[in-house]
């Protein structure tokens, strides 16, 4: 059989990454992690903008944003209300942490920014009048 | 998610104890969130001769609405003023937000009875222990695809159907041959679970059809999780269930039907001209000899069908009853739709089971068809008969706004009515003749 070394060995950097992130920066089941792996502005935008209401939602009042290199925290809205961290992570740390997340639910409160990643698409945007936000709210932050 | 064995030890032993330290004595007991965990402790506490006193939920659209006969209320609507009597039922993976919700009404954690079920406890973990257990299940499922590599071709396209919901692999089914034609594919294979799900996809023609069980159905999907496409050829042809996966939660968007989430959200397509009919042969002779033998009229017989298949209602058996007899004195023979021990005949009618490649035919036969929304209701849905189908709210129901035969139009000319009370059944028997 194919071996699947080279995938595992992805997802196990991921873990790697995952667990200093996690030390570092005291993720527990209270805290939301929010992974940003595109640098697609107007959805990454959408998703901060709401990230506040989503957060007040869950009861949770802590979340550490991952941005790609491309993407500046400077650019979103920050709450004085939250505690809401925004790190950088390099192009393989991304992809290292997606592809642990691809293997197992490795912290209670993960969400992705994303339409494609790991699994989704666009398509019902734009249909129905089903907007971006509409997707943010319902379809990522759930 | 569905409730597995674990939980529903888990769900009867905290009951229990909550029973033998009295504390649900004297009190009303609610329970927080519509959902399969709560309809079985809803059961299991009336057994125990407990009487849920309301359901309390934030999803506005079931607010309002009864099931099981208990009224739905938003938590604030029932919980507030504040009431020392109430004791509240948690058992969701959302519990942290539930708990908060309730405490910031006033109440304490000496109200809330919190059932930490496998979704919302253990389900998680970075251990390294749960990283090979999760590899372990990749390597499964990789395996399997290789075979199935071997058994077909490296140049199949392989298509997992994962839920044993006839409706679901009748709509997977209805749009495969749109998607083959769009992307160009001719080798394919479709993998599904249980002989439900085989015989609907035969009503397609579907090319090579590989039952699995649900264990290697699982792995495979998982395996193409973690994999994704550059390794295996295979298309889930699933949206909902999938941890990884996104899609919109419709009950916020009612204008979306289930047809829509397999267009754009399974298929990616608007290729409504691609759909196919399932086969039919309509020179088959099976429908007026079934007839023959049963001594049922044609065109006076109403094949009725009361079980949900995998949905949960709450139209009871002595209402099917009565709208039975209603029909009867209208001058119809009633059958029931049903097969195996959990499916007992309408009492006061016949029991008939017929095959999925003649139900449209025996239906046609019949003249007339009342169902509660299931899987069948797709299946026969081409049918040119008088047809009824009914809606419920509540858990796992089949709602009209999803899956109304109308909107996702699979039946223009079907009566389409929603569940609240026995009249909406006995109702029917008096429009019956002016359908």
């Amino acid at each position: 059989m194919e071996k699947l070394k080279t995938e595992f060995q992805l997802a196990y950097e991921g873990r790697e990454y995952w667990i200093n992130l996690k030390e570092r920066y005291e993720i527990d089941e209270y805290c939301y992690l929010i992974l940003c792996p595109t640098d697609n502005s107007s959805l990454n935008r959408i998703a901060m903008e709401n990230l506040t209401d989503f957060l007040t939602r869950k009861y949770i009042r802590r979340a550490v944003v991952l941005l790609t290199e491309g993407e500046s925290a400077e650019d979103y809205p920050r709450s004085a209300d939250m505690d809401i961290r925004f790190i950088q992570a390099d192009k393989k740390e991304m992809e290292c942490i997606l592809r642990y997340y691809r293997l197992t639910q490795f912290a209670k409160n993960i969400v992705v920014i994303s339409l494609e990643q790991p699994f989704g698409n666009e398509n019902i945007i734009g249909k129905k009048g089903i907007t971006l936000t509409d997707y943010v709210k319902d379809a990522i932050y759930v | 998610m569905l409730e597995t064995e674990s939980d529903r030890i888990l769900i009867s032993e905290k009951i229990d104890k909550a029973i033998e330290d009295g504390i649900l004595c004297g009190k009303k007991t609610v329970i927080f969130g519509c959902t399969l965990y709560a309809k079985y402790i809803s059961d299991y506490l009336r057994d125990k001769g407990i009487r849920i006193s309301a359901f309390i939920d934030n999803n506005r659209q079931k607010v309002g609405k009864e099931c099981l006969g208990v009224s739905i209320y938003t938590p604030g609507d029932y919980l507030m003023p504040y009431k020392a009597d109430i004791i509240i039922i948690i058992c969701s993976r959302y519990s942290h937000e539930m708990t908060e919700q309730i405490k910031e009404m006033g109440y304490s954690v000496e109200n809330i009875l919190n059932i930490p079920v496998a979704e919302s406890h253990n389900a998680w973990g970075d251990s390294l222990r749960l990283f090979q257990t999760e590899s372990e299940q990749v390597e499964a499922g990789f395996s399997l695809y290789k075979r199935l590599e071997i058994k077909y071709s490296e140049n199949h396209v392989f298509f997992a159907c994962p839920y044993p919901g006839t409706g679901d692999i009748y709509m997977a089914c209805t749009y495969l041959g749109g998607y083959l034609e769009s992307k160009n594919i001719k080798d394919y294979a479709m993998l599904v679970i249980g002989n439900s799900c085989r015989r609907t996809a035969q009503l397609f023609s579907v090319a090579g059809i590989e039952p699995v069980s649900s264990g290697d159905m699982q792995n495979i999907i998982k395996a193409w999780e973690f994999l994704g496409d550059q390794r295996m050829k295979l298309k889930p042809l699933l949206y909902w269930g999938w941890r990884t996966k996104r899609y919109l939660y419709a009950d916020k968007h009612p204008q979306i039907t289930f047809t829509d989430m397999f267009l754009y959200d399974v298929y990616g397509t608007e290729n409504v001209a691609g759909r196919q009919l399932p086969y039919r042969n309509k020179s088959s002779t099976f429908a007026r000899q079934m007839f023959e033998r049963l001594s049922l009229p044609k065109g006076k017989t109403v094949i009725i069908a009361p079980y949900a298949g995998s949905f949960v209602s709450s139209v009871t058996t002595e209402q099917w009853k009565r709208l039975a007899d209603l029909l009867k004195a209208k001058g119809y023979a009633v059958c029931t739709n049903c097969h195996g021990e959990k499916e007992a005949p309408i009492p006061g009618t016949d029991g008939i089971i017929f095959p999925y490649d003649e139900a449209v035919n025996v239906l046609e036969y019949a003249g007339g068809f009342i169902a509660v929304r299931s899987g069948l209701c797709d299946i026969v849905s081409s049918a040119e008969c008088k047809m009824a189908v009914i809606y419920e709210n509540g858990f796992n129901a089949s709602k009209y706004e999803y899956f109304s035969l109308k909107r996702m139009g699979l039946n223009m000319n079907v009566i389409e009515k929603i569940y609240t009370t026995e009249d909406t059944i006995l109702k029917l028997a008096d429009e019956w003749d002016e359908m």
